[in-house]
């Protein structure tokens, strides 16, 4: 579904990602872990078009898709949940929610994707008409992945979702996660740390100054 | 007693012209942080493009005047966003570099209207004759018309903002430029929107004020300094806070003219200004930071 090949990128003079290659495959939950500071953001900022990538290539679904910008590839169902949440602090939960479907492909599925979401996470129904500089960061982060839903993603990509959460939250989150796997939601997370993800996750590749290698999740050895 | 009435009515009507000019100076800078030097001209070039289509070749009823204005000024406004705002986004000192550029596009519009239109001053007739008298207060048909008009134009953009898709995404890109993107909203187009509306209804006020006050090329430098005091006043990126900022100082100007004169007017705009930023760096309604 999603093929990366030798794909570089940066800020300005500042290389960041060198000659990564990574696959996602319909339905598969993929992670990308690595410590701080690594390109681990970066890369999945990259495939999403939030930055520009500076060379090799990148297929969803067999069209070539580098150098396409972000609205673009969510119309195609390839969608990107911010670590930093970057929610609209100014608006509701619910004016959040809906403009997750403000692409014409999301919002024919509009109302069956807000209930989807409202029954993943009841408490954002409860607080539907709360501003969202008013949430905490576990309520913030459950707007953001319901906002990424509300896009009607094929693939999501979802950079450090237990970022700034407390551990037990954490645990909910990812949990929440692989139960969308399981539903069929195609899923390319990137975390810190490989112990929260054992057992959810179909493959895992490690992050390191930029260079990925892969690895089976089950045969791996948690990096120091 | 009926006096001061009249003063303080004087004074909404003049504020709601104010909020017209001023609140799409505000929703520029909120959507893409950028401060439109060049918003004065385009309120004199809205009351130039009127006066050819009423007075100087066509002779059409104010209304329509203003209805065939329209796309011109939102045609100029996406031109602006498209061919001199979109190319210096990518530099790294963009801010400063769209102030100066939108500064020396006011200078090409003022002068260029200087070329074709000549300096003298120009004047529409009113769409509305007479007064109105009601328990001794006399009002103007025409200054409640403009009153009705801008205050129906600003409602219909609020509407926008708040209760439409299209609106939402305005806002959005406002508050958080990447998540906007990550959504779907295309930010250049969201740009170019709010560039359109900007104008669209800084040259109405432009037309609509040009009965009363006289079309001349450099006149648009007093509404543009008034819209952005009303701006920072009501909080930078704010349409609510142009749109408290802009009655707020309108009535104040009225009553200064009235008890001290109209060249105190100015001076208490900026005292106001002063004490309020004072009390509230961000200005009334300044709650958006980056």
């Amino acid at each position: 579904m999603l093929e990366i090949r030798d794909i570089n990128a940066g800020y300005g003079d500042f290389h960041i990602l060198h000659d990564v290659s990574l696959d996602v495959a319909k339905g598969e939950m993929v992670a990308v872990v690595g410590a701080n500071g690594h390109g681990k953001s970066t890369l999945l900022k990259a495939v999403c078009g939030i930055m520009p990538v500076t060379g090799g290539s990148i297929r969803f679904n067999g069209e070539d898709i580098e150098g396409r910008s972000a609205p673009h590839l969510v119309g195609r169902g390839l969608v990107y949940v911010a670590e930093d949440r970057r929610l609209f602090p100014d608006m509701t939960v619910l004016e959040n929610l809906e403009l997750g479907a403000f692409l014409p492909e999301a919002r024919k599925m509009e109302k069956q994707n807000l209930e989807r979401v409202f029954d993943l996470y009841p408490r954002l129904a409860e607080r539907r008409g709360q501003l969202c500089r008013t949430l905490s960061g576990g309520e913030a982060q459950m707007v953001a992945l319901g906002r990424g839903l509300m896009s009607n993603p094929t693939l999501l990509a979802i950079d450090e979702p237990s970022l700034g959460l407390a551990p037990n939250l954490t645990e909910t989150m990812l949990r929440t996660v692989a139960a969308l796997n399981r539903d069929g939601l195609t899923i390319l997370i990137v975390e810190q740390s490989m112990a929260l993800l054992r057992g959810m996750i179909d493959r895992v590749y490690f992050i390191e100054e930029g260079a990925v290698s892969a690895a089976e999740p089950n045969h791996v050895q948690e990096p120091l | 007693m009926t006096q001061m009435i009249e003063v303080l009515l004087s004074g909404m009507t003049q504020g709601a012209v104010y909020c017209l000019i001023a609140i799409g100076l505000s929703l520029v800078y909120g959507a893409s942080r950028i401060l439109n030097f060049a918003h004065g001209s385009l309120y004199t070039l809205g009351g130039y493009i009127a006066w050819y289509f009423v007075v100087g070749y066509f002779s059409l009823p104010l209304w329509l005047g203003i209805l065939a204005a329209i796309p011109i000024l939102a045609a100029s406004g996406v031109a602006i966003e498209r061919v001199i705002i979109r190319p210096l986004r990518s530099s790294a000192n963009w801010k400063v570099n769209t102030i100066m550029v939108t500064l020396g596009l006011a200078f090409i519009i003022e002068n260029g209207l200087q070329l074709v239109f000549g300096p003298g001053t120009k004047t529409i007739p009113a769409f509305a004759e007479g007064v109105v008298t009601m328990g001794g207060i006399t009002l103007s048909w025409y200054k409640i018309w403009i009153f009705v008009v801008s205050l129906g134009l600003v409602g219909a953009l609020e509407f926008f903002l708040t209760h439409t898709r299209y609106g939402q995404a305005v806002r959005a890109v406002s508050q958080d430029m990447q998540g906007a993107s990550q959504v779907g909203i295309n930010v250049n187009q969201v740009f170019a929107l709010t560039f359109a509306l900007s104008v669209v209804l800084t040259g109405i006020a432009g037309i609509l004020l040009a009965p009363v006050f006289l079309i001349s090329p450099l006149g648009g430098w007093g509404p543009f300094l008034k819209a952005f005091v009303i701006v920072v006043l009501g909080g930078l990126g704010s349409t609510k806070g142009a749109f408290v900022a802009a009655f707020i100082l309108g009535v104040l100007e009225a009553y200064i003219i009235f008890f001290l004169g109209s060249n105190w007017a100015m001076p208490a705009w900026l005292v106001m200004l002063i004490v309020v930023l004072m009390i509230r760096p961000k200005g009334l309604f300044g709650v958006w930071e980056n």
